[in-house]
This record gives structure tokens, C-alpha cells and sequence, in this order.
């Protein structure tokens, strides 16, 4: 490799000066473009990742914070979480057991009480994370958060604590509680857990639900597909439809 | 005519009449409009330096309103551009005051037909996202470009692209069957009554506008060729004593009928930097229909690289530059812009005899003061030769941009190669054009004039 650059004094000197690229975007064609809900509905590039790296206070306004730029992008950039000041999050117990189910505040804890309490499982409610996802920002105390729930078995009613968190999604555990669905149809897959479509599939399948589409390319935030909504975020969704299996 | 009493205010209030309010003349939007991905343009983008702006930039949804924006430009005499995935790298998009006509919003499959192996699209639909439509239904267009994830079909026409399958496949010119646009004065130039596999009806006006860079109207709509997805392939890489024997090997294969889908020959240099391997370095990627077929080629194909001299390197060259072969971003952010360099890519054709002269002459393009690397690869082969590639790392500076350019164009033309086989002219080029096709130019400018007169389309460029 060396041989293939001309070496100079100079050249050598500025690569152990090197200056830290923060913005890859700006140097970017748009390789994630094609993947950005408000870019293919609107073909602006302003309201695609091009123009919310270059103009963050539209990044968060009109950025639906998606995330699939990011799974798009080779550096995996978060540009998502880059539109407003840092968070910290919260985490409250509001009761112990085994799995603890884990609500964001603000989206699904209505949901998560009523499940918890069905299943006489734990519950806890992380709060100020929607705000990644609304205004999208970082949450600065996330290894501190992670490191909290380390060892638990904690499964998240929605995409949003699953996707920041790293924990699973309450769907992808559904075979191990005793839950059951009926539903025939197609279902749409949350954009924050695109990667994890077959999983999310199957086990749905294994609480009963026939499952004959899936719906991966629409986000919510723009409109509702009519298929089984797994986001708590929309008016209705699985969690009005799953029910407790008696065993 | 209201070229006289030209009023900013009326035209905008009419231009948003005519796209239902989908257009903006906001400072941000018109300074991302303001440049395609060409290098220099970024390059002055990133040091502060305030680009040529448009006027205004539309979001046409059909046939119609592109018609009409057509037309309102003509009546206020007001330049416009066309503008798809806006991955070009050449400036071609990049017009002062003009008004700029984004056909992102025209982005339907109108019909596949399966029967017939075809596609109609409007021509704003980007190209990875026909490719998954294909895709899901069996079938693909064989098209990748590096710009693969952000072009736009009209666009690719109007660049005249290939891709990286094009030595089997062929350019967006061998995939097209027929357009639509809309000409320079609002007229539109349809699409034939029916497709048809070739017709013998005289000069095709889809061969004016295959490389036309928005000169000649506003591409709206593209009939284009489609494959089944091949399902048997053949990956391997070749290690060769010199670029010239690889070269030669690949003459060999290309002219005996064995044509492979990919063949890229990386001289040590550029085999070095993406690979980490010193040799010349021959990618290969075979795609066929029949398992025999393509046993039969491989075989072949093995003798001829055999007697050149190479030898087998392995799957993973071919593996690593499938995963990489799009990402444009992660040596700029990793190494090139963090060391204060910057980079370009310079394409050109020869045929056969010309090549390797070409090769080491551009080579010592590296000599040139403020550039580090020059590498090259020889990729988009065909019976009479190929398209030479060379990527350059140099000092972010406009002067020394300039300084390889004229070197670069210099040494292509007293070669025997092409200026451009398929990144096009743009403002980057323009001053070689007449070089290289001469009074040829003259006449395509004419032709320019008669379809538009008061030169509204993309003016500036060169067709004038």
C-alpha cells in the first residue's frame, strides 16, 4: 500500500495530525438516501439525510428518526441522534419480577402496567427516551442505563427502548409467555427493528397469528398501513389484540 | 413574451400555481441544488465558498406539470436544469439562475411485462429502488453504477452511464428501448406507438438524448430492458506478473465469446489499496442461465488465464469489493478529508492497443505536484477494448484539481483515449469536448439551436 502513495515529509506529519471528520453526511453522494421515508415521499434533498446533516433544526422537525439511514450508511453514522442536546434517561421500578417488561414514558405504559400485571411480571418505565425519537438526540448515560438492566431479562413493549437499549423486542420473546393472537393479515415491520423481520414473523406465528405479508418499507409516523401494527406508538396496535393464554 | 419585464416575484407565484405549491426558493434549499457530487464543486462547498444558485427548484409530479414548467420558462425566459438522483460528478446540474426541475416525484413503474422482459418507469424513480421492484418479481436490470444507491433513472440516460455489469450487460444505451421527454420549448417528444425490440424508422431521438446532460429537454419517462435473475455464477480472482498480461487475458476471454458479466484488472497500485495485495489483480464474476454453460465458460475461461500466466487468488477479492463497491464515504472520512486531501475519479476508453500506453503515461500524473495516488483499475470491456479508471488522492486545493485535469485530458487525447466513457462533460469537461469529437460539436450545437432557440436548457454546458 505504501508504495502506491507518494510519500512526502509533509504527508507523513499530517497523518498523525489528523483532523476528525464529524459530519461524514456533508462529504456523502446520499448512499442511505433511498432509505429515508420523507426524502422518497417529498424527492427533496432537503428532507432527506443530505439536508438534515447540513440543517439539524429541519433534521428535527421533519427527520421521522427512522434510523434506516443508519443501517444504510458504511459508517453506520447516527445522524438521528444529532439534531438536539444530549438526554439522560431515567429508569423507575415500578414493581419487581420476572421478565420485567420495560414501557417508555409517555408511549406504552398503560400497555406495559396491564401486560405486567396479566403475566405477574416486573415492570419498569424508562423516561425522557422518546425524546430520542422525537427530537432526536443522544442519550448521554446509555452504558449507564445498559448496565442497569445487565442480567435482568427485560423485554421492551416497544421498538424505541428495544432499539436504544439493545434489549428484545417483547415480540420476539412472545413464544416464551403465555400469549396468544388471532389475527390473519399482513404485518408491518417497525422501522427501528427492520433487521429483525423474520424473527418478529415467526414468533407471532407461534402465538397463533397468520401472518401472509409483511410490510417492511413504510414508517408509521408518515401513515398506517392496514396490516398488524406492532409500534404502541399507533392508535391501535398488537397490544389491543394480544391476550393472556390460560394454561 | 415577458422577457423584457422579467419579474422574480410573478414568475415564482406562477411556477407554484403550475406544481400546486410543490416548489421552494428557500437560501437552503437552492445551495443543496446548487451541485451534483462533482468533487470540485463539494470541495468549494466545504471551504465556504458560495456556488452558483438557481432561482427555484420544482417537484413536478407527471407529464403535465413538467410541460408546464417547460412552458413557463419559456415564457419568462427563465434557463432550467433537470435534476434526478443528483449523483453526477461532473457539474452538469450546476446552473446559475436557472430553475431547477427535480423529477424525483415521478418515480412509478408504469408496466412490467414479464412476457416481453421490459420495464416503463417514469424517469424519477431512483435506481435501486426499480432494481427491488425487479427484484421481488424475478428479475433485474443489471445496472450498478457506483452511484447505484442515490441515481436516478432519467439521469443515468442522460449521463449516458454504465455499470458495473456492463461488459455482459451492456450501458443504460443498451438497456433503453425507448423515452419520452419534454423538449426544450414545452413540446413533448413521446414515446413510440408501440415497443418494439429495434426499428428501422430513421435517426432515433432517444440517441440525442442518451448523454445529453439536460441540454435537450427533460427525460420524463424510460422503456428498458430487463433480465431474469441469472441463477447460476461463477466468482474468482486472478493473480497476474503485469496489468498487461491481465489485460491481454481479458481481450482474450471478451473476444471469444466467453464474455463474463464482471471484469475489473487492478493494477498493483490500486490492488495494493483496496486489497491489500500487490499484484495485479484480475475480479471476476460469471453469470449464466444454464449450469453447463457456465461450467463450459469457466473452464475455458481457466485455460486462457492460465496461459497468460495468472493465477487463482481466491473468492474474497471478489467478496470484498461486492461489499464495498458502492461505499464512497468511508476512506474520505477515515483518511482522505481528515489528512486535508481530496479526491477525483478519471475514466476514459481506449481501444486494446492503446490501453497499456495510457495506462503508464496517466500514471505519472502522480509526479504532479500536490497529488499522492494515482490507481487504476480497467473495468466495462469490449471487443475492441475498454474503460481505464483512475482514482487520485491529492492536496484539497482547486489549483492542483486543475493542474491533473489538464495532465489527465492531455495524455487520454494524445493516446488514443476517450475524455469520458461514461461520467459525461458537465462544466468539467467542456473545454475538452471539441478536442476530441471537433466539428462534430458544431453540429450538435445546431441541432441544440433548432429544439432550443433561446437557450433555456441547461445552458452554459457544452452544447452552448
Amino acid at each position: 500500500m505504501i508504495r502506491a502513495i507518494k510519500l512526502t515529509p509533509s504527508l507523513l506529519l499530517r497523518f498523525f495530525r489528523r483532523k476528525e471528520v464529524r459530519v461524514p453526511c456533508i462529504y456523502c453522494p446520499g448512499i442511505c438516501i433511498a432509505s429515508c421515508p420523507t426524502f422518497l415521499e417529498s424527492g427533496n434533498m432537503m428532507l432527506s439525510p443530505l439536508g438534515y446533516s447540513r440543517h439539524p433544526e429541519i433534521g428535527r422537525r421533519e427527520c421521522l428518526k427512522c434510523w434506516r439511514c443508519v443501517s444504510e450508511c458504511p459508517l453506520n453514522y447516527e445522524l438521528p441522534e444529532t439534531f438536539s442536546d444530549g438526554i439522560e434517561v431515567g429508569l423507575e421500578l415500578v414493581r419487581e419480577g420476572t421478565p420485567m417488561l420495560l414501557s417508555v414514558e409517555g408511549l406504552d405504559e398503560g400497555y406495559a402496567s396491564r401486560l405486567a400485571e396479566e403475566l405477574e411480571a416486573g415492570f419498569c418505565i424508562a423516561k425522557g427516551l422518546l425524546r430520542r425519537y422525537d427530537d432526536g438526540c443522544r442519550i448521554e448515560n446509555l452504558s449507564e442505563i445498559r448496565r442497569r438492566l445487565k442480567g435482568i431479562k427485560v423485554l421492551s413493549l416497544s421498538p424505541e427502548a428495544s432499539h436504544s437499549l439493545g434489549i428484545p423486542f417483547l415480540l420476539e420473546a412472545a413464544h416464551e409467555l403465555p400469549l396468544k393472537l388471532e389475527y390473519e393479515g399482513s404485518v408491518h415491520i417497525p422501522c427501528l427493528l427492520s433487521d429483525r423481520s423474520e424473527s418478529i414473523v415467526h414468533n407471532l406465528e407461534l402465538i397463533g397469528a397468520k401472518i401472509n405479508g409483511v410490510i417492511k418499507d413504510s414508517c408509521l409516523k408518515q401513515s398506517i398501513p392496514d396490516a398488524l401494527i406492532l409500534c404502541p406508538r399507533a392508535p391501535k396496535n398488537i397490544y389491543d389484540l394480544l391476550e393472556i393464554r390460560t394454561l | 413574451m415577458r422577457e423584457e419585464s422579467f419579474h422574480e416575484g410573478e414568475f415564482l407565484r406562477e411556477l407554484e400555481a403550475a406544481v400546486g405549491g410543490r416548489c421552494s426558493s428557500s437560501p437552503d434549499t437552492l445551495r443543496i441544488y446548487s451541485r451534483d457530487y462533482w468533487p470540485l464543486a463539494l470541495l468549494k462547498e466545504v471551504k465556504g465558498e458560495e456556488l452558483p444558485l438557481p432561482i427555484a427548484v420544482a417537484w413536478p409530479e407527471s407529464l403535465e406539470e413538467v410541460v408546464k414548467l417547460v412552458k413557463l420558462c419559456n415564457e419568462y425566459r427563465v434557463p432550467f436544469v433537470p435534476y434526478a438522483g443528483g449523483s453526477g460528478v461532473i457539474g452538469a446540474t450546476i446552473c446559475e439562475r436557472c430553475l431547477v426541475i427535480d423529477v424525483k416525484r415521478m418515480n412509478k413503474v408504469i408496466h412490467l411485462s414479464e412476457e416481453d422482459s421490459y420495464v416503463l418507469v417514469e424517469s424519477g424513480i431512483m435506481l435501486r429502488k426499480l432494481e427491488e421492484f425487479l427484484n421481488g418479481r424475478g428479475f433485474t436490470l443489471r445496472h450498478f453504477p457506483q452511484s447505484y444507491p442515490e441515481a436516478a433513472i432519467g439521469g443515468l440516460i442522460a449521463t449516458k452511464s454504465v455499470g458495473q455489469y456492463s461488459t455482459k450487460y451492456g450501458g443504460i444505451e443498451d438497456l433503453l428501448i425507448d423515452l419520452e421527454a419534454v423538449a426544450p420549448d414545452g413540446g413533448v417528444i413521446p414515446l413510440r406507438r408501440n415497443i418494439v425490440p429495434r426499428a428501422s424508422t430513421g435517426p432515433e431521438i432517444k440517441s440525442l438524448l442518451l448523454g445529453s446532460e439536460g441540454q435537450l429537454g427533460i427525460i420524463t419517462k424510460a422503456a428498458l430492458k430487463v433480465f431474469k435473475i441469472p441463477p447460476f455464477d461463477y466468482k474468482n480472482s486472478f493473480a497476474f506478473k503485469s496489468f498487461e498480461d491481465a489485460l491481454m487475458a481479458v481481450k482474450e476471454i471478451v473476444q471469444s465469446g466467453l464474455t463474463p458479466a464482471v471484469a475489473r484488472v487492478y493494477d498493483e497500485d490500486d490492488s495494493s489499496v483496496r486489497f491489500g495485495d500487490g499484484r495485479d489483480l484480475l475480479i471476476l464474476i460469471l453469470e449464466e442461465y444454464s449450469k453447463p454453460l457456465l461450467e463450459a465458460k469457466v473452464s475455458e475461461i481457466g485455460r486462457i488465464i492460465s496461459r497468460y500466466g495468472g493465477r487463482e487468488a481466491g473468492e474474497d477479492y471478489v467478496e470484498k469489493w461486492l461489499e464495498k463497491r458502492f461505499d464512497v464515504i468511508s476512506e474520505l472520512k477515515k483518511l482522505v478529508v481528515p489528512m486535508g486531501l481530496w479526491f477525483e475519479t478519471i475514466e476514459t476508453a481506449a481501444t486494446w492497443s492503446n490501453l497499456i500506453k495510457i495506462h503508464s503515461k496517466f500514471k505519472e500524473i502522480k509526479k504532479v505536484r500536490g497529488v499522492y495516488a494515482v490507481l487504476a483499475h480497467a473495468s466495462h470491456f469490449y471487443e475492441v477494448g475498454a474503460c481505464l479508471y483512475f482514482t487520485l488522492t491529492y492536496e484539497a486545493d482547486e489549483k492542483v484539481y486543475w493542474d491533473i485535469w489538464r495532465e489527465a485530458m492531455r495524455v487520454v487525447l494524445e493516446n488514443g483515449g476517450t475524455i469520458s466513457h461514461h461520467h459525461g462533460i458537465g462544466l468539467l469537461r467542456r473545454e475538452w469536448i471539441f478536442s476530441e469529437i471537433g466539428p462534430s460539436l458544431d453540429y450538435l450545437r445546431r441541432i441544440k439551436s433548432a429544439l432550443d432557440p433561446r437557450k433555456l436548457s441547461n445552458p452554459g454546458k457544452f452544447l452552448g
